[in-house]
C-alpha cells in the first residue's frame, strides 16, 4: 500500500522530466530551425543586394565606356571640319553630323546613369557648354567660315578634360 | 496680368535654323534676328512679353545661329540686354531644350550693346 503513491510519484516525475526535455528540444528545434531560416534570408537579401550593386556598377561603367565612344567621334568630327574652308561639298555632312553627336554625348553624360557626383556633374555641365560653343560657334554653318587652329585646340583642350573624368568612371 | 504674344521658330520661321549671317541663308540666325525677331519685339506693349517656342518641329540649334539670332538684338543696338531679357520667356516640351535656353539667356547677358561689326 505504501508502494503504491512512491510509484506512482516515481512515475510522475518521470514523466515531468520527459516533458521538459520533449520541451526543451521542441524550443531548441524550433529556434535552431528560426536561425536558420533568418540566416538563409540575411544571406539571400545580401547576395540579392550585392548583385544589385554589381549590376549597377557595370552598367554604370558601361555607360561612362559608351559616353568615351561618341565623345570620340564627336572629337574626330570637329577636327574634320574645322581644319578646313567652308566647302559645299561636304560641310552640310559635317554640321549634321557635329549636331547629332552634340546632342549625343550631351543626353549620355546629362541623363544617363554613370555614377557621377554632384560636383563631377557640374564640372562635366560647365565643360559640355564650353565644348558646345568651341565646335558649334564662331562661324560653324556659315560660308565664311575658314580653318581654325584656335578652335581645334580649344576643342583637344575640352575633350582632355572631359574625357578625364569618364575614363576614372570605366576602371569602376 | 502679364500679357504673352508667341513666336514659334519651327512653325513660323524654319523647322531647319542655320547659319549665322544673311549671307548663310533665309534660315540664318542674322534674318531671324532682323526679319522675325526685333519686330515681334518692337511690337510689344509695356506689360507684354514674347514667348519663344523653341522645340515645335526644331531638333537643334548650332551656337552660331543663337548667338546671332539672339545677342543679335543687343549687339546691333535694338536693346540692352536687360531689357531684352526682361521681355523674353522660353517653352519647349523637349527636356534637351533646357540647354538651348541657358545659352540663349548666356550669350544675351554676354553680348555688347551697339558692337555689331566688331566681328
Amino acid at each position: 500500500m505504501i508502494e503504491g503513491p512512491l510509484i506512482h510519484c516515481e512515475i510522475g516525475s518521470f514523466l515531468d522530466v520527459a516533458r521538459t526535455v520533449t520541451e526543451n528540444c521542441r524550443e531548441s528545434g524550433f529556434w535552431r530551425v528560426l536561425e536558420n531560416l533568418t540566416a538563409v534570408a540575411f544571406g539571400t537579401a545580401l547576395g540579392f543586394f550585392a548583385n544589385k550593386m554589381h549590376d549597377k556598377k557595370r552598367s554604370q561603367i558601361a555607360a561612362a565606356r559608351s559616353a568615351l565612344e561618341v565623345l570620340n567621334k564627336l572629337e574626330r568630327e570637329c577636327y574634320e571640319y574645322w581644319s578646313k574652308d567652308y566647302d559645299p561639298a561636304d560641310s552640310l555632312l559635317c554640321e549634321s553630323s557635329i549636331k547629332a553627336t552634340q546632342q549625343q554625348i550631351r543626353i549620355y553624360i546629362m541623363r544617363g546613369d554613370l555614377g557621377l557626383s554632384k560636383s563631377e556633374k557640374q564640372k562635366l555641365t560647365e565643360l559640355l557648354s564650353d565644348l558646345y560653343d568651341d565646335s558649334m560657334g564662331g562661324e560653324f554653318e556659315s560660308r565664311q567660315r575658314t580653318a581654325s587652329r584656335k578652335r581645334i585646340g580649344n576643342i583637344a583642350d575640352k575633350v582632355a578634360r572631359i574625357s578625364a573624368i569618364l575614363t576614372e568612371k570605366t576602371f569602376g | 496680368m502679364i500679357k504673352r504674344q508667341s513666336l514659334n521658330i519651327g512653325q513660323e520661321f524654319s523647322d531647319h535654323p542655320i547659319g549665322r549671317y544673311r549671307s548663310d541663308g533665309p534660315s540664318s540666325g542674322e534674318v531671324f534676328c532682323e526679319d522675325f525677331l526685333v519686330p515681334r519685339l518692337q511690337k510689344l506693349g509695356d506689360d507684354e512679353k514674347l514667348e519663344v517656342v523653341l522645340d515645335d518641329g526644331v531638333d537643334g540649334f548650332g551656337s552660331s545661329f543663337l548667338d546671332e539670332a539672339f545677342a543679335g538684338v543687343v549687339k546691333k543696338g535694338f536693346m540692352s540686354s536687360e531689357e531684352l531679357l526682361s521681355h523674353l520667356t522660353f517653352r519647349y516640351e523637349n527636356p534637351d531644350f533646357e540647354f538651348f535656353r541657358d545659352k540663349i539667356r548666356e550669350y544675351v547677358r554676354e553680348a555688347k550693346f551697339n558692337s555689331a561689326g566688331q566681328r
